[in-house]
């Protein structure tokens, strides 16, 4: 079993002279350089300081997120606790939360919602791209905090060969009662993968 | 140049069957089809545009018909949830009856500002209203069902709820040149004096409500009006001062357009009156065909393809 070091890439305006902040999360087998490039294709304006964590194992967990979660400790806490590390990096460098925005693809989608439902507050916004929260069942008692309105947008596919609609579902109910100002888009047949309109809805969602 | 923002251009929502939603509006409630093209992001998506005879500023509804699969929004904060229709003083019982024949969901009329309304569903949930006026002079679009007397003249006003109402209320006054005009209880009627009609947000605040979701059923953006693209790029520059964030002009074939989320959390669009709907088809043809931006042309057969039905 693995834990993570953390290792992250950054691009776009230094953190320092920044006015926001984006954190990008890879999918499983991707890298942070692979999801950097989905970057170009957000509306971030040229004063966004973006970072991409780089999972070790190219994983941030062994398992599907559906398994039990102790099945894919310690991987799970300690990529959440990259996270929580970076956000409180960008933090000291002078962008607050309300600045801060969270991008992530499948496995990366999945660690973006629970990260930021375990820590719920007003963020600048947050894009899932095909995902949902982790575990068997749904640990509501980790989930804490108010999001304060924070634009979430997420899209899936359906069916979708590693998340089902369902649980995507099940989640944006738990966003919604922490006020949070969900845009959920299922895509039919759409395969595993980020679609142009997908795009447009988190830049108009999420970024405008 | 007109450098002053004219009220309502046009109310974009989300919906379920393409083919429920265009009967719903077309027959139903007896607006005219004035533009039938896909999502530009989304191309085996329709994206359909009713409103009066010309599609004119003020009358235009437009849906996404993302499929009948998809989830069910629910009203809440940070989202436009009541879309208001002007129809003539006395129509109201013509709609309450057309609504009982074809099992539409409905209250029994209200009043509000001293004006009476009746809510009712779209076939996705969507909330709309009519709302009972004679100031309405804009020519209504007839149908064989639904006559001049009883048709919709237009958007009478749009509704946000919202948790406080002072930052939207901010944007609507001090951006967009609104004044509040009426209060009952938590209802705060906001008005433009720069046109006669369309000119009406409602903000509504209800502290603790949970936010909104935003899908079948929902709105998904309210655009306010603008005469040409040179204004438009006053409203840009006034939305960059505040510190918001605004997206680059964008080419929507018959407008064109700029996105910003308000700070209560609405997604806010200006939209150009140039070059308006009949640049693709005569009035005269309006909605009849299948438009689809000059990228897509190469596709049409395979869009017409995956596209639903409606007839």
């Amino acid at each position: 079993m693995y834990t993570h070091n953390k290792q992250v890439i950054t691009a776009g305006t230094p953190a320092v002279n920044a006015s926001k902040a984006i954190i990008l999360l890879h999918g499983r087998g991707a890298s942070a350089e692979d999801i950097i490039s989905l970057a170009n294709h957000l509306q971030l304006g040229n004063d966004t300081a973006i970072f991409a964590p780089q999972a070790n194992e190219y994983s941030w967990y062994p398992f599907s997120f559906m398994a039990p979660v102790a099945k894919n400790q310690p991987a799970l806490d300690s990529a959440l606790d990259v996270i929580g590390q970076l956000v409180a990096d960008i933090q000291a460098q002078g962008i607050p939360a309300e600045r801060i925005y969270f991008a992530g693809f499948s496995q990366g989608a999945c660690l973006t919602l629970e990260y930021v439902t375990r820590n719920a507050t007003r963020y600048g916004g947050v894009i899932a791209f095909t995902g949902g929260l982790i575990g068997e069942e749904l640990a509501i008692e980790n989930y804490k905090g108010d999001f304060g309105g924070t634009p979430v947008f997420i899209g899936t596919g359906d069916p979708d060969p590693h998340v089902p609609v369902s649980r995507v579902n099940e989640s944006v109910a738990i966003l919604e009662k922490m006020h949070a100002n969900v845009l959920l888009k299922v895509y039919k047949g759409r395969p595993h993968t980020i679609g142009a309109d997908e795009v447009t809805q988190a830049n108009q969602h999420v970024l405008a | 140049m007109e450098t002053t923002l004219k009220g309502i251009h046009h109310i974009t929502a989300i919906a379920g069957d393409a083919k429920k939603n265009y009967d719903f509006y077309t027959r139903i409630l007896g607006l005219r089809l004035v533009k039938k093209t896909v999502n530009f992001d989304d191309p085996n998506t329709y994206h359909f545009y009713y409103g009066d005879e010309n599609g004119t500023p003020g009358t235009i509804l437009t849906f996404f018909p993302w499929g009948s699969g998809i989830s069910k929004g629910r009203r809440g904060t940070h989202q436009a949830t009541e879309i208001g229709y002007a129809v003539p003083v006395g129509s109201l019982e013509f709609w309450q009856k057309r609504f009982e024949e074809n099992n539409v969901i409905y209250n029994k009329p209200a009043e509000k500002f001293g004006q009476k309304y009746l809510t009712f569903l779209d076939p996705d949930g969507l909330k709309l209203e009519l709302v009972e006026t004679n100031e309405d002079k804009r020519a209504p679009w007839e149908t064989s069902e639904v006559k001049a007397e009883n048709a919709t003249r237009g958007f009478h006003h749009i509704t946000i709820t919202t948790e406080k109402a002072e930052p939207t209320a901010y944007i609507l006054t001090k951006v967009f040149g609104y004044k509040l005009q009426q209060q009952e209880v938590n209802r705060f009627r906001y008005v433009t004096d720069a046109v006669d009609t369309a000119n009406i947000v409602d903000l509504v605040e209800v502290p603790g409500e949970a936010a909104g979701l935003t899908a079948g059923g929902s709105v998904h953006h309210v655009a306010f009006r603008v005469s040409d693209e040179a204004t438009l790029m006053q409203y840009r520059e006034k939305i960059v001062a505040l510190g918001l964030h605004i997206t680059e002009k964008i080419d929507r074939n018959y407008f064109y357009s700029l996105y910003f989320r308000e700070p209560g959390g609405v997604l806010f669009e200006i939209a150009t009156d140039n070059p308006g709907f009949a640049t693709d088809e005569t009035v005269a043809e309006l909605g009849t065909g299948l438009k689809l931006p000059a990228q897509y042309e190469a596709y049409r057969g395979e869009i017409e393809k995956v596209l639903p039905k409606l007839d």
